[in-house]
């Protein structure tokens, strides 16, 4: 996403720019919450997910092509036992983005007084 | 939706159900056992497949009974990759202990001045079920205290008092470490089947996921 420009050169309008350039395709709660499970496992099925995160499945699949799109997560198909199995892991272009984005987030949310 | 996102909180959870179906108990039971069997024996070099080939099923296991009811998932340890490699390691390690401590014992210990390495080493191997028993239950209390679970916690306890007991038994050293690690196979092997039967019913499995589900 590109950064709108701030018109005020002051502290608070380079902080406003911080919260402008927030990663758009993380500021989503649902998908803040897969990439946030996808980055503490190594894979993760559609099913699990589906149960941790309580999205529909509609949801969840539509969340999960906006990540895939965009390559934060890479999404595997097998099929076991003739069943089909969906595997999510996140990439490592993902897993920067997730950190990069949590990095922002805190650092905005820190410097805001109580 | 949980709006919950404490990181910690869901490491926590992803290895409590991780551990959740006793699939892994089973796992570790048979490789305790067999390993037991194995130990002292020159066939304990094929342990180490053997052990991988378990790994395999272990996780075929898991696609196939557990991802139709909860899911599944796979949690990483330390790094992303590597967790093969560091079975291999552990297990080529054991292996190593093993030997040597036996090794040393049957040479003797006091070699010379500066013998001390040697005389520990003959020391710990005069205790190799209390030795036995404490790496068991350090990588139980380990698991345990990732998934916040007190099952886990259990058996740590059991295999570090198990260690004390063999060691106790008017047995060769050989025969009581070759016994404790069949025994904490067998209840590992009979407590984990009892936990997956227990799974299996209490979790029924849910609708087929759909091929053309995404959008």
């Amino acid at each position: 996403m590109s950064a709108p420009k701030a018109g005020g050169q002051g502290s608070g309008a380079k902080e406003l720019e911080t919260i402008a350039n927030l990663d758009r395709t993380i500021h989503s709660p649902a998908r803040f919450m897969i990439l946030a499970y996808l980055y503490m496992v190594e894979s993760a099925d559609f099913t699990f997910l589906m149960r941790e995160t309580g999205l529909t499945r509609g949801n969840l699949s539509s969340h999960m092509s906006t990540l895939e799109e965009a390559g934060y997560i890479v999404v595997q198909k097998e099929f076991v036992d003739k069943k089909p199995l969906t595997l999510l892991r996140i990439s490592d272009k993902g897993r920067a983005a997730f950190r990069a984005y949590r990095e922002s987030l805190m650092r905005v949310l820190g410097e805001m007084p109580e | 939706m949980t709006t919950d996102m404490d990181m910690q909180a869901i490491k926590r959870r992803v290895w409590a159900i991780y551990f959740e179906d006793g699939l892994f108990e089973i796992f570790m039971g048979f490789a305790l056992f067999f390993g037991g069997a194995m130990l002292f024996r020159p066939t304990f070099v094929i342990f180490a497949p053997i052990m991988l080939s378990g790994a395999l099923a272990f996780q075929k296991a898991k696609k196939r009974y557990v991802a139709s009811r909860v899911g599944y998932v796979k949690p990483s340890s330390e790094g992303r990759k590597g967790r093969l490699a560091t079975l291999v390691i552990l297990v080529l390690l054991f292996g190593v202990l093993v030997f040597a401590l036996l090794m040393a014992r049957q040479k003797g210990y006091t070699i010379g001045a500066g013998g001390w390495l040697l005389e520990g080493i003959g020391w710990a191997a005069d205790q190799l079920p209390i030795i036995l028993g404490l790496i068991l239950a350090g990588i139980f209390a380990l698991f345990a205290q990732r998934a916040g679970s007190a099952r886990l916690a259990g058996y740590a306890l059991l295999f570090a008092l198990g260690g004390v007991l063999f060691r106790l038994l008017k047995l060769s050293l050989e025969d009581q470490s070759k016994l404790l690690l069949m025994s904490c196979g067998a209840v590992l092997i009979v407590a984990g089947a009892i936990r997956f039967i227990w799974f299996l019913r209490s979790h029924p499995i849910l609708p087929e996921e759909g091929p053309d589900e995404r959008a």
